[in-house]
């Protein structure tokens, strides 16, 4: 084979290479996007599997908290959440995760918080969690006013003081 | 006589000296425990920021240990455009030769290195973490407003910046030695083989980056 065809390969199978990498970055891209502008509202309560009570309508500032039972930092979520249950009055704490729901209502009453009328639980089914939050890790953590407009996201356990101040209650 | 058969190792134990030198510096002047305090203090407590830091003391020395690795994958990719490009032209040389030109022509990074610790020590003793991330001096992205770029096209805009222009001669003349050709030649066969390789690779790290933001 001649160098001259052996070049053209060459810069044939970058080019494709490089066409194929751009068009796929940019399909991801948008779809990333609209679910990205998706979550910067609380999302419908109606998208969820509430176990036990349901969520009110009412206007306050909702913690969303993805989480998975058996994970070490949701469970300290958890326990700082109940310690200071006090300081969160006024805020609907929305519990979701894609587990069995026997996890999580064992979940709920090991950490006492079925107790609290401010912490609701829901299933969302794992095919559900792309199109409603985007990409997410466990715990994740999206707090709304009570307008329903997304304030902050926290990726990974995050300590009370930083729930408090964007739900403007310290 | 021992420098010159063993000169590929000689140029890059000094270029990974430099790194070495380069990052302690940098951790210890500009990427202090006190600037990270603040970031973190948002979301964890005084004890787990602690735990952070002495893990991250008892850890550190491996990053250092394992500096060399990511320079060594990066050298080879990079020679190894090179020796396709040579091979489509035609033009015998060794391995080793390009490897070496490689290394000399990564120098060039330690400047930009350079001018931000200088400048954060000298001209800008308060500063941010923010500050320091968006820090790149003679780069395309200080064109723009860094916040209101897209993420993802952080890293290519970081990429178009007046060194890795100089990088692009270093290369070029010191293959125009090796391979005993004039500079325009030699400025051809970077851009061809070094450029696509680089084109490749900014958008294949892009990629990654989409997928997983």
């Amino acid at each position: 084979m001649q160098k001259k065809q052996l070049i053209g390969i060459f810069l044939a199978l970058v080019l494709g290479a490089v066409s194929f990498l751009v068009y796929k970055s940019v399909v991801i891209f948008q779809h990333k996007k609209v679910f990205a502008e998706q979550v910067k509202r609380l999302p419908k309560s109606t998208n969820f599997q509430w176990l036990g009570k349901q969520v009110p309508n009412n206007d306050t500032p909702t913690i969303i908290l993805f989480f998975n039972p058996d994970c070490d930092h949701c469970q300290y979520e958890a326990k700082s959440i109940l310690e200071h249950q006090s300081d969160f009055t006024n805020t609907n704490f929305w519990w979701v995760a894609t587990v069995d729901a026997s996890a999580i209502n064992n979940f709920s009453k090991k950490y006492n918080l079925v107790s609290l009328s401010n912490q609701y639980f829901a299933k969302l089914p794992a095919e559900k969690v792309v199109e409603t939050f985007g990409s997410v890790s466990v715990p994740n953590i999206f707090i709304y006013d009570k307008t329903g407009v997304l304030q902050k996201e926290f990726r990974g356990e995050t300590k009370i003081e930083a729930l408090l101040k964007y739900t403007n209650q310290n | 006589m021992f420098f010159q058969k063993y000169k590929v190792l000689a140029f890059f134990t000094i270029f990974i000296l430099f790194v070495e030198f380069s990052k302690f510096l940098s951790n210890n002047i500009l990427f202090s425990e006190e600037l990270f305090i603040n970031i973190l203090s948002e979301r964890y407590s005084n004890e787990e920021i602690q735990e952070l830091f002495t893990k991250n003391r008892e850890w550190g020395w491996l990053s250092y240990v394992l500096l060399p690795i990511p320079y060594l994958i990066k050298f080879s990719l990079v020679a190894m455009s090179l020796y396709i490009g040579l091979y489509f032209s035609n033009i015998k040389v060794y391995f080793k030769d390009l490897f070496s030109v490689v290394i000399i022509g990564e120098f060039v990074f330690f400047f930009p290195a350079f001018i931000k610790i200088t400048w954060f020590v000298f001209f800008q003793p308060n500063f941010t973490l923010d500050d320091l991330e968006s820090f790149h001096p003679l780069s395309a992205i200080n064109l723009f407003d860094y916040r209101q770029i897209e993420p993802f096209l952080l890293y290519p805009l970081k990429l178009i910046n007046v060194f890795e222009l100089v990088y692009w001669f270093v290369l070029a003349y010191g293959l125009s030695k090796v391979i005993n050709r004039n500079l325009a030649e030699s400025m051809k066969i970077i851009l061809l083989y070094y450029g696509s390789g680089l084109l490749l690779w900014v958008i294949f790290k892009t990629f990654i980056y989409i997928i997983n933001s």
